[in-house]
């Protein structure tokens, strides 16, 4: 029951602020982003860490197909959970949205994404997985469309077309999922009884994968990525990046793998190659952006793309690394995101040659800032130090060449992410960023505290990521072992 | 057969009142009827005509089904039709009079057991349309939609007579029942029958406007009046798409027990028919989604995803599962408030600012928030976004098909639906960005909000609840 909780909650407030006034549309919001993180760490007290799905509600919703509302999670959807309600939290806390460009509705729609991206993680039925998966592309699109920036519209189109392509054809093996087997139903423990001949598990496996490539994104899907990363907002960037590409992320380990295990090895192996050769291709592009979000695009794609990788090679260290670093992705996009908003704060610029000096006049945000920094190349002791090693020593252990090649694009980060500390934070104040008037301080006590948090997270994840790793141990095993 | 009287009996009460200087009563006479209609539908103990006419017209469950349908439709066009024309229009209850004799020729054809009522069907089913089509006699472009509607119309009809006969001469008989003895006895070998056959379904494509007799359909749909446009792209469709299915089944011998079923199912796919209808529908879908790209006015581009549609509605004519009816019927009513919701918008805006193109509909949304939510949960709903209507309706129809194994049918919906998502969101954006040249805000009837509301309320409705609603079909 409680599982959904952490779905009516955001789903209720939002309608609520819709129906409500202007003014209280921030201060609801924020209530409601505050309930829902206590609400996932009260789930997580009560949360055993065994394979069985636990909070669990189930009702019936369209009984002759078979169709239900099942909900329920093991520590591995409390962990998407938990990264899902941060970013919403995050997102919600950075949102200031001026009176012409209506908030009321700015806030619904961050609300109503985050409910449907919630429902996506925790649903347990196929079908209503895929409602929430599809559903969550409406706010997400009119955020865009009503907030952005630059060629709103055409940007706009591409990515709902983009995503939308990817997910027709998984509808499709969804429902063909759905009427095969002894009985027509969508529950989980029916897909995992599936044994589907080999060729009906490709053709699953591959409709599936493209709409999750589609959203990872994996090369040659990803053209719709950048675009979108620079022309949205930053709040709406972190729910993209920190939360909706990890649905996609997600969806491979819950559902790709037990339903169709057999396919993974036969024809995973291409989407595999796809990935690797992804980190490698965003990251050399990365080299080259002179725009910060856009360097933030290329980068992400890189580290998510070697997750996907290590989800691909279906072993244990792939997946327990994968989940850990899903984590700890979300976690370093939100404080790298969080440092840019701040910067455009202090000037509204997009480009790396536009700052400089800031850590001169602002030794306190210079110095987190490099940590996330750190973080996000994978420095020992950070949040994305742990993830990434098991990730890389299961590409190892399935080729040495894939691991050899990701590992060579890790160098590549390092390169870019630092040549961008250096460009941003270093060396003497940009004069035309300085030109007007004094340098003032633009963070409020509540930026300060959260930049400490989200640092605070990143030393912890990174210093003690054992006891992450034991808790989600049991469902991973499980969905290796299905079949 | 109740519902028969009732609707052409309002029909002549309609022409009546006109010709008695009484025209504001015709909307009130024919809503009437349309209301009694349902109840005679849905009250079976009005009496039992499972068979009237020594067989010629059976009122089953598909039949009664698809005319709650084809009532519900025409109410909403009734609706709409009041804020169309003005109280001013000549021969106005006449024009209301001609929906009543042609709704009441679909529910002919939907109840036909005898391909003499099928014929009888699709013409009173279509010759009120051709002067419908041409109502507006002072518009050039009226009169052309009339024109050529009636002369492509009646050049099909000739055709439907001639597979008829063709038919009749294979098998000596008209009725369908006899037609199965027939077949079962080997009839399926027959080019003299195979021919017929043909042709009457090319008539019944014809009508639904699927690729190849498709051509009338943009020049028909733009020219014609917006009322009777959103007439034949739902009220029409529905009643031809339950006269295929009804024909389908009975030559496909549904309804003999279950050990012939195997050799049924193989009779079926392997009919000359059966892959002319699959060619039809493949090629409706893509061309009809295809040309949708390039179209800038609105009714056209209707016309358009009215032929996606017609071959998407082909799906479970050939899927020939036993819960075709409530999957079609489903999708057919969604898709049918979401089309009528957009044509009445769509008339009441080009009232307001004489613009039929797609621009008129830029910054809908700034300009009125209701208005612009219904164009654009209509638009989503066409796409199939869940949970709404036409998402549920889409599965239904792609899980019938993939049951029997139509899979490279539903790739190409599958494909097509995406070209069309294409067309409907680049709207929905245009929607939702805000018009620089022309910001003035737009006031509507408050009783006109209320219908908006109310058909987007509907369309909601019909996506969070599928079971309920399905399950009045």
């Amino acid at each position: 029951m409680l599982s959904v909780l952490s779905i009516l909650l955001p789903a209720l407030s939002s309608l609520f602020i819709s129906l409500g006034t202007r003014d209280w549309a921030r201060r609801i919001s924020l209530a409601s982003v505050f309930l829902s993180m206590i609400l996932v760490v009260l789930e997580g007290f009560l949360l055993k860490p065994t394979a069985e799905m636990q909070h669990v509600f189930q009702s019936a919703w369209m009984s002759s197909a078979g169709i239900m509302f099942y909900f329920g999670m093991d520590s591995i959807t409390w962990v998407m959970l938990l990264l899902s309600n941060l970013a919403a939290f995050v997102s919600v806390l950075l949102t200031e949205v001026p009176k012409e460009r209506n908030p009321k509705l700015v806030f619904a729609l961050i609300l109503a994404m985050q409910a449907l991206m919630n429902g996506a993680f925790l649903s347990i039925d196929l079908f209503v997985y895929y409602v929430f998966w599809e559903l969550s592309l409406i706010p997400a699109f009119f955020l865009l469309l009503l907030w952005g920036n630059g060629k709103i519209q055409k940007t706009t189109l591409k990515f709902f077309l983009y995503t939308l392509a990817g997910s027709l054809f998984m509808l499709a093996a969804i429902i063909w999922l759905g009427i095969s087997g002894p009985t027509i139903g969508f529950g989980l423990e029916k897909m995992m009884g599936l044994t589907l001949p080999h060729e009906t598990q490709v053709a699953v496996f591959v409709a599936f994968m493209v709409a999750y490539a589609v959203k990872i994104p994996i090369f040659p899907f990803h053209t719709w990525q950048a675009e979108t990363y620079s022309s949205a907002p930053i709040p709406l960037t972190i729910l993209l990046a920190g939360v909706m590409l990890k649905m996609a992320l997600y969806s491979m380990v819950r559902w790709v793998i037990p339903i169709v295990p057999d396919a993974m090895l036969s024809v995973g192996p291409v989407f595999l190659w796809l990935a690797v050769f992804g980190i490698v291709y965003a990251s050399v592009i990365a080299l080259k952006q002179t725009e910060i979000k856009k360097l933030f695009a290329w980068s992400s794609m890189a580290h998510v793309g070697l997750i996907a990788a290590g989800i691909l090679t279906a072993s244990p260290d792939g997946l327990k690394g994968a989940v850990l670093q899903m984590l700890a992705h979300t976690i370093n996009a939100l404080a790298f995101l969080m440092g840019v908003h701040l910067l455009s704060k202090w000037k509204k610029a997009g480009g790396l040659a536009d700052f400089g000096g800031v850590r001169n006049m602002d030794p306190f945000f210079g110095g987190l800032f490099l940590l996330f920094v750190f973080s996000f190349i994978s420095v020992p002791f950070t949040a994305g130090f742990p993830g990434e090693v098991m990730l890389l020593s299961s590409l190892f252990h399935w080729n040495e060449w894939s691991s050899f090649l990701a590992g060579l694009a890790m160098i590549l980060g390092a390169v870019y992410m630092l040549k961008a500390y250096q460009l941003l934070m270093l060396g003497p104040a940009n004069p035309e960023f300085t030109q007007y008037g004094a340098f003032q301080n633009p963070m409020s006590l509540s930026d300060k505290l959260l930049m400490l948090a989200l640092a605070t997270l990143i030393l912890f994840l990174g210093l003690f990521p054992q006891r992450l790793l034991e808790w989600i141990d049991n469902p991973i095993q499980n969905i290796l072992n299905t079949n | 057969m109740n519902t028969f009287i009732i609707l052409s009996s309002s029909g002549i009460i309609a022409m009546l009142v006109g010709s008695h200087q009484r025209k504001q009563w015709g909307l009130p006479v024919v809503l009437a009827a349309c209301f009694l209609a349902i109840l005679s539908i849905t009250l079976p103990w009005l009496g039992d005509y499972s068979a009237v006419l020594h067989n010629m017209l059976s009122f089953d469950k598909l039949s009664t089904s698809f005319s709650l349908v084809m009532v519900f439709l025409t109410i909403g066009i009734l609706i709409l039709s009041h804020y169309y024309y003005n109280p001013g229009v000549e021969h106005l209850s006449d024009i209301y009079a001609l929906f009543m004799f042609s709704l009441a020729g679909g529910i002919l054809l939907v109840s036909f057991q005898n391909f003499v009522m099928l014929f009888l069907g699709a013409e009173i089913l279509s010759i009120p349309l051709y002067i419908l089509a041409a109502s507006h006699r002072r518009h050039l472009s009226s009169n052309e939609a009339g024109l050529k509607y009636y002369l492509m119309g009646s050049f099909a009809t000739c055709f439907m007579l001639l597979g008829i006969t063709l038919i009749y001469g294979a098998s000596g008989t008209f009725d369908l029942n006899e037609l199965r003895l027939f077949l079962t006895n080997g009839g399926m070998q027959s080019s003299l029958f195979m021919t017929g056959i043909t042709l009457v379904f090319g008539t019944l494509l014809f009508k639904l406007s699927a690729v190849p007799f498709h051509f009338w359909a943009p020049d028909v749909y733009q020219g014609a009046p917006t009322v009777l446009t959103a007439f034949v792209s739902t009220v029409v469709k529905v009643a031809v798409a339950g006269a295929m299915i009804k024909l389908a089944a009975a030559i496909s011998f549904e309804g003999i027990p279950a050990s012939a079923n195997v050799v049924s199912q193989i009779a079926f796919s392997q009919t000359t028919w059966f892959w002319l209808l699959v060619l039809a529908s493949a090629a409706s879908m893509l061309f009809g989604s295809i040309v949708a790209l390039q179209q800038n006015d609105l009714k056209r581009f209707l016309a358009y995803t009215g032929i996606f549609n017609a071959g998407f509605i082909l799906l479970p004519v050939l899927s020939n599962q036993p819960n075709v009816l409530s999957s079609l019927l489903y999708y057919m009513a969604g898709y049918g408030v979401a089309a009528i919701l957009c044509f009445t918008l769509y008339a009441e805006l080009k009232k307001l600012t004489g613009i039929d193109t797609m621009s008129g509909l830029q910054g809908l949304l700034h300009k009125h928030k209701l208005a612009g939510i219904t164009m654009i949960v209509c638009l989503l709903s066409f796409t199939g976004i869940p949970p709404l209507a036409g998402f549920w309706g889409k599965f239904g129809i792609l899980s019938l098909s993939m049951q029997s194994h139509l899979i490279p049918l539903v790739l190409v919906a599958i494909l097509s639906s995406l070209i069309g998502a294409y067309n409907y969101v680049r709207i929905v954006t245009s929607i939702a960005t805000p018009d620089e040249q022309n910001a003035t805000k737009l006031t509507f009837h408050p009783f006109f909000i209320g219908w908006l509301a109310l058909g987007t309320l509907l369309l909601i409705a019909m996506g969070c609840f599928p079971e309920a609603f399905i399950d009045l079909f």
